[in-house]
């Protein structure tokens, strides 16, 4: 049952029918936070000048 | 030889990668807002007008952006959230023709900076903390913009082709004041079709050429797994990375060394077609041997420990035939 006047309602969805949620494997529910690969703070010279300090 | 054909740029495949994203948002928006109705009201004519529109051309990255947003809000039970959300993607514009580059605080697009900055800071154990860059700073990096896509268009047009398919948006930003880390560009599985590149990185063409090289290697790589991931390695383990200081996951150290070639061709290819001047040229030949080394440094890790699935192998042979025959 949801209520459209309440502040939180439960949807439970499905993710295996959502992009991007679809390969979620160890992600319990309720901690949702996708660490995914996209994430490229690559910082070419950065990142080479820390890895030789 | 057919793995490294997969690994020349490929406008063609890029436009196939982009209607399957599409497609995917499309299927994925049609599924929330059969689950949702009673507790959003759904108005059907906007929705079939939105995927309709969504089947016929691009969107922008935000209105991806919009849709994780969206199920983030249903997960945690934010209906309110969930419904402006929504309200906002179905009333989304097909995204216009062209590569559209802006700074990330454009007071001209709200609340776009802030959703671009929370969608590529996926990482909890490194916060990117960006500010737009100054007038100047944004005039200099949108000039040298202009000659790293000429020095492709002149020394490897392939690869302009693909990055104008692939990145609709290139969202310019600097470190801001207090940042602990320097960022030079990142991107999002979230953010399909926008790369965030820091204005004052990248000081010279063929420096943007390596990094529009790589940013848009993330994204074609986003698109290659929407279907089925790279490796079957545990998410929460962490590895060596060729590029990084901090460990990566085995997902991160394959797109890392894929990429590491992709930038390692970008730069081999203008340096032989002669486009450069001698002070970039110089710059090509060190940063060459660079990824060589990088890459050399990333597949020790994958041959080690990586456990890739057929797409994650098929695409690092294409790499490494590609590394074999020019580096």
């Amino acid at each position: 049952m949801t209520d459209p006047e309440a502040a939180i309602v439960k949807i439970r969805l499905d993710w295996s029918k959502l992009l991007g949620f679809d390969q979620i494997k160890t992600v319990e529910r309720g901690e949702l936070r996708i660490t995914d690969s996209g994430f490229s703070k690559i910082g070419t010279k950065g990142c080479r000048a820390k890895e030789q300090s | 030889m057919t793995a490294n054909i997969l690994f020349r740029p490929d406008a063609a495949r890029a436009r196939g990668l982009d209607g399957r994203m599409r497609t995917r948002l499309a299927d994925s928006l049609a599924y929330i807002a059969a689950e949702v109705a009673g507790a959003i009201p759904i108005q059907h004519e906007k929705l079939s007008g939105f995927l309709q529109r969504l089947a016929r051309a691009p969107v922008s990255a935000l209105v991806f952006g919009a849709y994780f947003d969206l199920v983030f809000a249903l997960e945690a039970g934010e209906i309110h959230s969930a419904a402006a959300l929504l309200e906002e993607i179905l009333a989304a514009p097909s995204a216009p023709a062209g590569l559209a580059v802006f700074n990330i605080g454009d007071p001209s697009r709200p609340p776009d900076g802030r959703r671009y900055l929370r969608l590529i800071n996926t990482d909890p154990a490194m916060r990117l903390a960006l500010r737009s860059p100054p007038p100047d700073v944004e005039a200099a990096a949108r000039r040298r913009l202009q000659e790293a896509f000429q020095l492709l268009e002149a020394g490897f047009p392939d690869l302009a082709d693909e990055l104008r398919t692939l990145i609709r948006e290139i969202v310019l930003a600097v470190n801001a004041d207090d940042a602990d880390e320097r960022f030079d560009g990142a991107s999002s599985f979230m953010l399909w079709g926008a790369i965030i590149l820091n204005a004052e990185a990248s000081d010279t063409p063929i420096a943007l050429v390596e990094g529009l090289a790589h940013e848009s290697g993330h994204n074609l790589l986003f698109g290659l797994c929407a279907d089925g991931p790279l490796v079957e390695n545990d998410d929460f383990d962490r590895f060596p990375s060729p590029l990084r200081a901090d460990p990566r996951p085995m997902d991160g150290i394959v797109h890392a060394t894929y990429i590491i070639a992709r930038m390692h061709q970008a730069v081999h290819t203008v340096l032989n077609a002669g486009v450069l001047d001698g002070e970039q040229a110089v710059y090509a030949r060190s940063s060459l041997q660079g990824h060589a080394e990088a890459f050399q440094r990333g597949m020790d890790t994958i041959d080690r420990h990586g456990r890739l699935t057929p797409l994650g192998h098929g695409l690092l042979e294409g790499a490494s035939d590609y590394m074999r025959i020019c580096a």
